[in-house]
């Protein structure tokens, strides 16, 4: 895959905003779950101790005021049955007093509005003294809910109060307050029983509608109380102090409930009796020895966390709004840092493509700005160095074009005087031809004419000559012959330098075995092995390349006369720019030493008589080759046989 | 039956004189006539200069002209002897000791009939005279005579 590079505006706007999103999701982190191991707590984790904290402080309120209450319940009884008149009416129990007793417990009632109704009873049989209020009509204890049996615990001396709660479907639970009334006369005789009684369901609602508890709607305070020892009554009180009763066991109890009644006090977090999850916090509250409430206050959890939620929210929104409010001033910044740089890139591609006059803008940002100053500057100097170059380039051209009008002007004069030289050689040439020519026919004319008269003599003037006469007129014409031969070779060797040369592909092996052929006629008697490699190619002139092969194999050939059985070999060694054959014998060879000589016109290594010859032949052969542009040499040892190599190049030479 | 006659042209008076020699040893019976250049060739043919006054009717019957001469050279003679309606039917044959490429060539487009080199060894030319005689004086028809 291959990657394309983002441009500078993109990697800045997605830059800061991946770095707003990163600071914006650590934020939002600490606000959720704070940052463990610090006081700092998350918004939730707040608003649950918050309310727990709340809870607990209202709970307490609560248990002190309801303490407080019932404690005001007993000192009222107390003052009442302490009093004289009281005393003194119940001692002298007379029909009169009778009035007299219910008239101040009317009284007591009226001054204290806590309880619904208050009666005497006599210790002794249990009838009723006096009563008033809702138990007004009530004759006997048993009709108040004493029982004899709990009569006689109550008329233990020494213990002058008990209180107790009671369960009365009927007329709703109450607070029973009972205490002893001595006589004046004799304070060892507990004269009558006090019996004041306070609705339970009216003072809790007051309390729990009183300011203090009132601090959210949706609290729930939940109370268990037990009474005489047996029955334990559930209350639930909602905000809108709707109280929903039951008696245990009819179903599950709430856990934080349990633990107040266990006398176990603090904060929970977890379901309620029903598995709705709930904030609460228990206490037990004792009102006295012997009577202990257990009190929860709980509280949806849900509701409870809702104001984290609204809060979260709101914070969210706030966020949202600094995110597109940052990402937006990312894009502004990225394209404010951007365009100059753009900019500048416009300008550089037009540099670039050879506009010199191309400038950047002046820029607001001071780095920019400067960076743009000198990339102006730098454009100024680049197109100040680019004219000069392109003026030196031009006067460089001129001066250019001037030497090379003044070398051509040389090189026509060195032509004219090339052509003037040629044409000179070529005069000097012809007149060398011409000289040779005539050399060649004036000295043969003489040469002639010794061999004509010495014959004329021998003929006509035989007579006259003896023996030795005649041998001297032959040795006359012998050299005379001789001498023309030696002319005639001259000549010949002169025709190859002078001779035009024609290129062409010429097949050695072909021409070789002509000429073999030619030469094997003139010794028929010979016993000759020709051993002529097959398809050998070269390229030069065809008539010269053939004087040149016919004196080499005719050499051979000639070497070879004492062998019995004479091996002329022709062979190619390499190939390439410059092929090399080589002809071979298995003749008398002749000593290194002189090689040198070899080439030499009219130098021969061997005597006449042994071999005929003039010694002309292989200076033919070197100047073909030569003329050719390639090389001749020998290797050889006496009686050896001898080898001829000569090289011929591919391309046109000298 | 008349001697023919033949024209030697040679500078040379010893070639002329072996060349005599070597017509004399042939068989066949002929007049040399010797002349030593060019110029005087042409002054025979044409009855000019020393031979004013010669009988033109008596041509000679083969003319042996040497390339190198003096005074006019052989194969000016040749041109002009080719350019005369008298001498143009003349059969010449060059005999010289020259063997340079190109002039073969150049003598028979002049007009030659023939073209021989003098061999070094004077037996050979001795044959070689013969068998000219022999080929040209008996075998070969002579061209007809002109009429004035």
């Amino acid at each position: 895959m291959k990657f394309t590079p983002l441009s500078l505006r993109l990697r800045i706007t997605l830059g800061f905003s991946v770095l707003i999103l990163l600071s914006l999701g650590a934020m939002l982190a600490v606000e959720v779950a704070g940052i463990p191991g610090t006081a700092i707590v998350g918004r939730f984790a707040r608003q649950r101790a918050n309310v727990l904290n709340d809870m607990e402080l209202v709970s307490d309120l609560f248990s002190q005021r309801f303490i407080n209450w019932f404690n005001e319940c007993r000192k009222d009884t107390e003052g009442l049955s302490r009093s004289p008149f009281l005393r003194q009416a119940v001692d002298s129990a007379t029909p009169r007093s009778t009035l007299e007793l219910a008239n101040a417990l009317e009284v007591f009632l009226a001054t204290h509005p806590v309880f619904e109704c208050a009666a005497l009873v006599n210790p002794d049989d249990g009838s009723i003294l006096a009563a008033a209020g809702v138990s007004t009509n009530a004759h006997c204890s048993a009709d108040i809910g004493i029982s004899p049996a709990q009569l006689g615990r109550l008329v233990i001396p020494g213990y002058t109060e008990a209180n107790e709660i009671r369960f009365s479907d009927i007329t709703g639970d109450r607070l029973r307050v009972i205490r002893q009334i001595i006589s004046l006369r004799s304070p060892d005789r507990i004269s009558a029983l006090l019996i004041a009684e306070s609705n339970l369901d009216s003072a809790l609602q007051a309390l729990i509608s009183s300011r203090a508890a009132l601090r959210s709607r949706n609290w729930e305070f939940v109370l268990a109380s037990n009474a005489s020892g047996s029955t334990t009554r559930i209350r639930e009180y909602s905000a809108d102090l709707v109280s929903v009763q039951h008696t245990l066991p009819d179903r599950n109890v709430f856990p934080a409930l349990r633990m107040a009644i266990a006398g176990i006090e603090g904060p929970y977090d977890g379901p309620d009796e029903t598995g709705r999850g709930v904030l609460a916090f228990h206490r037990q509250v004792k009102l006295d020895r012997e009577i202990a409430w257990g009190l929860a206050l709980k509280m949806d959890r849900n509701l409870a966390l809702q104001p984290a939620w609204a809060g979260l929210f709101r914070q969210l929104i706030f966020w949202f709004g600094l995110l597109v409010v940052g990402i937006a001033a990312c894009i502004l910044l990225a394209r404010a840092i951007a365009r100059p740089i753009q900019e500048l890139v416009v300008v550089a591609q037009r540099v670039e493509a050879g506009d010199f006059t191309a400038r950047a803008s002046a820029s607001r940002q001071a780095e920019l700005g400067l960076l743009a100053n000198v990339f102006n500057g730098m454009i100024s100097r680049l197109q100040h160095w680019y004219q000069d170059l392109e003026r030196e380039v031009r006067e460089r051209t001129r001066a250019l074009q001037d030497s090379e009008d003044e070398i051509r002007r040389i090189n026509a004069g060195l032509e004219q005087r090339v052509v003037e030289r040629t044409a000179e050689l070529e005069a000097a040439n012809r007149e060398l031809e011409a000289y040779s020519y005539s050399v060649s026919h004036d000295l043969r004319a003489p040469l002639r004419l010794i061999d004509g008269f010495s014959q004329a003599v021998l003929e006509d003037y035989a007579g006259g000559l003896d023996d030795k006469g005649r041998e001297y007129l032959g040795q006359i014409r012998g050299n005379a012959q001789q001498m023309a031969g030696l002319i005639d070779d001259l000549l010949r060797l002169s025709r190859m330098t002078r001779v035009e040369l024609h290129r062409e592909e010429v097949n050695l092996s072909d021409m070789a075995t002509g000429i073999a052929h030619k030469l094997q006629k003139q010794v028929l008697n010979r016993s000759i092995e020709w051993r002529i490699a097959p398809g050998l190619l070269a390229r030069g002139d065809r008539p010269l390349l053939h004087i040149a092969l016919e004196n080499l194999l005719g050499n051979a050939m000639k070497y070879t006369g004492h062998r019995d059985r004479a091996v002329i070999e022709l062979m190619q060694l390499s190939a390439g720019q410059e092929k090399v054959f080589v002809v071979k014998d298995n003749g008398a060879g002749f000593d290194m030493a002189y090689v040198g000589r070899l080439f030499t016109p009219f130098q021969r290594l061997h005597s006449s008589g042994e071999f005929p010859g003039t010694g002309i032949g292989l200076a033919i052969v070197e100047r073909i080759i030569r003329r050719h542009g390639g090389r001749v040499w020998a290797e050889a040892s006496v009686g050896q046989g001898a080898s001829f190599y000569f090289s011929l190049p591919e391309r046109e030479g000298p | 039956m008349k001697e023919h006659t033949i024209l030697v042209v040679d500078d040379n008076p010893g070639d002329a004189m072996l060349t005599e020699r070597a017509f004399r040893k042939s068989s066949i019976a002929s007049t040399l006539m010797i002349v030593h250049d060019g110029q005087e060739a042409l002054d025979y043919l044409w009855g000019k200069g020393n031979h004013a006054g010669r009988d033109l009717r008596d041509m000679p019957a083969l003319i042996l002209l040497d390339i190198n001469l003096p005074r006019v050279s052989g194969h000016d003679v040749l041109r002009r002897i080719r350019s005369d309606p008298r001498t143009r039917r003349l059969p010449v044959v060059m005999l010289t000791s020259s063997c340079e490429d190109g002039e073969v060539g150049r003598c028979y487009d002049a007009g030659a009939n023939s073209y021989i080199q003098k061999p070094i060894d004077f037996k050979r030319f001795v044959e070689v005279a013969h068998e000219l005689s022999t080929y040209w004086l008996t075998i070969n028809e002579s061209p007809p005579a002109i009429d004035r």
